[in-house]
C-alpha cells in the first residue's frame, strides 16, 4: 500500500471531511484579482504590508460580520476603521498581551463572533491544532496576522500575502485548503 | 396611643432599623431617611408604653443610632410629638402644617401650595396652629384654595392618613454546607455547589424579572484551627447584569482559581454562600421565538465580563468616536452606558469624520525621528521618501491647558510603507502611525 492509499484508507477510517470540497465561506471581491473565498470554521494567516487594509476591505464587503480584534498592545486606530466604512458597533477590541491563548479560546468557543483577528504569536503546533478544531466546531474564522515569513504549520488552511499594486491590492494565495478562488 | 414614631435628626438609612423593629409590630412604614412609624394599637397587652420604649432604646443602641420617640393617635400626631417633643400640638409653629398635610414628605406640589399659604399667613400675624384653627374655613378656601381646606381637616384629625406600603428588601441568597468530607482549596466541590446556587438564584430572579448586577461569594472555613482568615469573601460587580448560570460560573471560576493560587486556603472549607447584592431590571415578557438576539447578547455580555475579569476593565472594549482632530484623542473606549446606547445616537458618518483626512490604521506613541533631504531616519535606519506630500494637516488647540501645534504629513517610503509623521512647534519630527 503506497502513501496515498494509506492516507485514503485512514480518512475512511476516521470519517473526516473531504478537504477538497469547498465549505461555507465569506467572499472578498477585488476588481484586479477576482473573488477570494475565506472559509468559515478555519484558521487563516494573512501577511504582507497591506494586510490590515485588506482586512478592513474584507469586513466592509461583509458588513454582517461580528469581529473580535485582539492585539498584544493597542495600536489599531478605531477612527481609521470608521473612516474606511466599518461599523464600530460590530467590532470588539481586546488587548491581551503576550499570553492570549486562553482568552482567544474563550472568544472562539463563545460563538458570539464570526471573525477573530489576532497576532500570530503561536509557535506550538498543538495550539494551532486546537484553534483549528475550535474554529471548525464554532464555525468562525480565526485570522492570524503573520510576520514576514509564512508559517508552515499545517492547521492553517489559507495563507494570503497582501501587497499594494497600483491603487488596489494584490493578493497572493500562498496556501489554500478549502474554498474556491477565481 | 396607636402609633409610635422614631425621628432621626440626621439622615439615616432606615431600612435595616425598620427590619429590626419588625419584631415589635408587623405594620411599619418609613419616611425616607428621617422617620419610622410603628403601629402599636393592635398589640394590646403585649407590652406597655414603657417596655416598648425600653425595647426601642435597646434596638437603637445595638445599631449605634439615636432617635427621639413620640407616641400619638395617628401618624402625624406621633411624628410631631417626636419631632418637637411637646405635649400640646396646638402651640406648634405654623410651619408644622407641612408635616400635618404631608407626613411622608413625598408630595412636592401640595408642599409648594402650603408653603405659600404659611408665608402669607405669617405676614398676617398668624404664627401657630391654634391661631390657624380660629380662621373660618370659608375664608381660607376663598383665599388659599383646596390645600388650605386639607390643612384644616388634617389639623382637626378629620381625615386620616393612610399607611404607606413598606416591606423589607428581599435578599436572594443560597448556602451549602460540606459536612461529609474534608477539603481545602479544591475548586471542583465549590464550583459544583456554586452551580446549584446560581441555578436557583437565577430562577428566583427570573420570576421577579431581575438580573444580577453584583454578587458575593463567601467561603466559610473551619474556625477551630489557627487559620488567620476563616472567612473568604469575593465580590463580583459585573459589567453587565447577568441572568445565566453558565457565564456567571465561568467568571467565578476565573476569580476563585486566581485567588486560591495567590492565597491558598489553609483550613477545611465548611460552607459556601452566594448572595445577590444588587439587581438590575431584566427582560419582561415572553421570549421571542423568531430570533435569538437576547441569548446572543447575554452570551456576549458574559464573555466580556469573563475577559474583563482576566485582563482588566480597560483591556476589552468597544470604541466610540469623539470630535477631536488629534488622532490619539479621536476615539474613546465606550463606557457601560454607551454599550447600551442605541447605535443611532453615536457619531456615525458625521460631518466631522468626513472633514478629517484619512487616518493611519495603526497609531503608536509619538517617536522622535529625523527627516533630512529626501530621507527619513527611524531607529537609526534611513528610508528614502518616494514623494513629499503636498497637503499638510495642521492641528492646534489646547490653549487653556496644554497647547499643541502639529503639522501632519503622510509619507510614502521606498519599501512601500506609508507612515504618518508630525512636526511639533519646536520643528521636531515624530512618527505617529502607519498605514497597512
Amino acid at each position: 500500500m503506497n502513501t496515498a492509499e494509506k492516507i485514503r484508507h485512514l480518512k475512511l477510517i476516521i470519517d473526516t471531511v473531504d478537504v477538497t470540497q469547498p465549505r461555507a465561506s465569506w467572499f472578498y471581491r477585488e476588481p484586479l484579482v477576482g473573488e477570494v473565498a475565506i472559509p468559515k470554521g478555519a484558521v487563516v494567516e494573512i501577511l504582507g504590508n497591506r494586510k490590515y487594509e485588506w482586512f478592513i476591505q474584507f469586513l466592509k464587503q461583509n458588513p454582517e460580520i461580528k469581529t473580535f480584534w485582539a492585539e498584544k498592545e493597542q495600536h489599531v486606530l478605531p477612527t481609521a476603521l470608521q473612516q474606511r466604512g466599518l461599523n464600530l458597533d460590530q467590532i470588539t477590541f481586546g488587548v491581551f498581551g503576550e499570553d492570549s491563548y486562553l482568552s482567544l479560546r474563550k472568544v472562539i468557543q463563545s460563538q458570539v463572533f464570526d471573525v477573530i483577528i489576532s497576532p500570530n504569536v503561536f509557535k506550538e503546533l498543538k495550539l494551532l491544532r486546537a484553534f483549528q478544531l475550535m474554529t471548525e466546531k464554532s464555525n468562525n474564522t480565526l485570522f492570524l496576522v503573520g510576520q514576514k515569513t509564512p508559517s508552515n504549520a499545517w492547521p492553517i488552511s489559507l495563507q494570503l500575502d497582501i501587497s499594494k499594486k497600483g491603487k488596489g491590492l494584490e493578493i497572493e494565495i500562498l496556501k489554500q485548503r478549502y474554498g474556491v478562488s477565481t | 396611643m396607636n402609633v409610635a414614631c422614631l425621628w432621626f435628626a440626621e439622615p439615616t438609612d432606615l431600612e435595616k432599623v425598620a427590619e429590626l423593629l419588625l419584631r415589635l409590630s408587623p405594620q411599619i412604614c418609613i419616611r425616607p431617611q428621617q422617620a419610622i412609624f410603628i403601629e402599636i394599637g393592635k398589640c394590646k397587652n403585649l407590652y406597655s408604653p414603657l417596655t416598648f420604649y425600653k425595647r426601642i432604646l435597646v434596638i437603637l443602641n445595638s445599631v449605634g443610632l439615636q432617635a427621639s420617640i413620640g407616641f400619638g393617635q395617628d401618624i402625624t400626631d406621633s411624628l410631631l410629638r417626636a419631632m418637637y417633643e411637646v405635649q400640646d400640638l396646638h402651640s406648634l409653629p405654623l410651619v408644622t402644617l407641612l408635616e400635618w398635610v404631608d407626613p411622608f414628605n413625598r408630595d412636592v406640589i401640595i408642599r409648594k401650595y402650603v408653603e405659600k399659604m404659611i408665608k402669607s399667613l405669617t405676614e398676617l400675624g398668624i404664627n401657630n396652629i391654634q391661631q390657624f384653627q380660629t380662621i373660618p374655613t370659608s375664608d381660607l378656601i376663598s383665599r388659599f384654595g383646596p390645600s388650605s381646606l386639607l390643612c384644616k381637616q388634617r389639623v382637626s384629625l378629620e381625615i386620616p392618613i393612610g399607611w404607606s406600603y413598606w416591606k423589607p428588601v428581599e435578599i436572594v441568597s443560597e448556602k451549602s454546607f460540606f459536612p461529609y468530607f474534608e477539603f481545602y482549596g479544591e475548586l471542583e466541590p465549590i464550583l459544583f455547589e456554586l452551580k446549584k446556587h446560581l441555578d436557583s438564584i437565577f430562577k428566583r430572579l427570573w420570576l421577579r424579572c431581575l438580573k444580577a448586577q453584583k454578587m458575593q461569594v463567601r467561603i466559610y472555613c473551619e474556625t477551630n484551627s489557627r487559620n488567620p482568615e476563616p472567612f473568604r469573601q469575593f465580590d463580583f460587580d459585573f459589567l453587565f447584569a447577568l441572568s445565566e448560570t453558565k457565564g456567571t460560573l465561568k467568571i467565578m471560576h476565573e476569580r476563585l482559581s486566581r485567588e486560591f493560587t495567590k492565597k491558598p486556603i489553609l483550613s477545611p472549607i465548611e460552607a459556601v454562600q452566594t448572595t445577590v447584592l444588587k439587581t438590575a431590571p431584566g427582560t419582561e415578557g415572553q421570549k421571542n421565538l423568531l430570533h435569538r438576539h437576547e441569548e446572543i447578547s447575554e452570551q456576549k455580555q458574559a464573555l466580556m465580563a469573563q475577559l474583563i475579569e482576566i485582563h482588566g476593565k480597560d483591556k476589552v472594549f468597544q470604541a466610540e468616536l469623539v470630535e477631536d482632530r488629534r488622532p490619539e484623542r479621536s476615539w474613546k473606549k465606550e463606557d457601560e452606558r454607551s454599550w447600551r446606547k442605541a447605535s443611532d445616537e453615536k457619531i456615525k458618518d458625521s460631518e466631522f469624520i468626513k472633514q478629517i483626512p484619512l487616518r493611519p490604521t495603526h497609531l503608536m506613541r509619538p517617536e522622535q525621528i529625523e527627516v533630512t533631504a529626501g530621507m527619513v531616519h527611524i531607529r537609526k535606519k534611513a528610508y528614502r521618501i518616494l514623494q513629499w506630500p503636498k497637503d499638510v494637516e495642521r492641528i492646534t488647540g489646547g490653549w487653556q491647558k496644554t497647547p499643541y501645534d502639529r503639522n501632519y504629513y503622510i509619507l510614502e517610503l521606498e519599501n512601500g510603507v506609508k507612515i504618518s509623521v508630525f512636526q511639533d512647534q519646536n520643528q521636531k519630527f515624530f512618527l505617529h502611525g502607519y498605514f497597512g
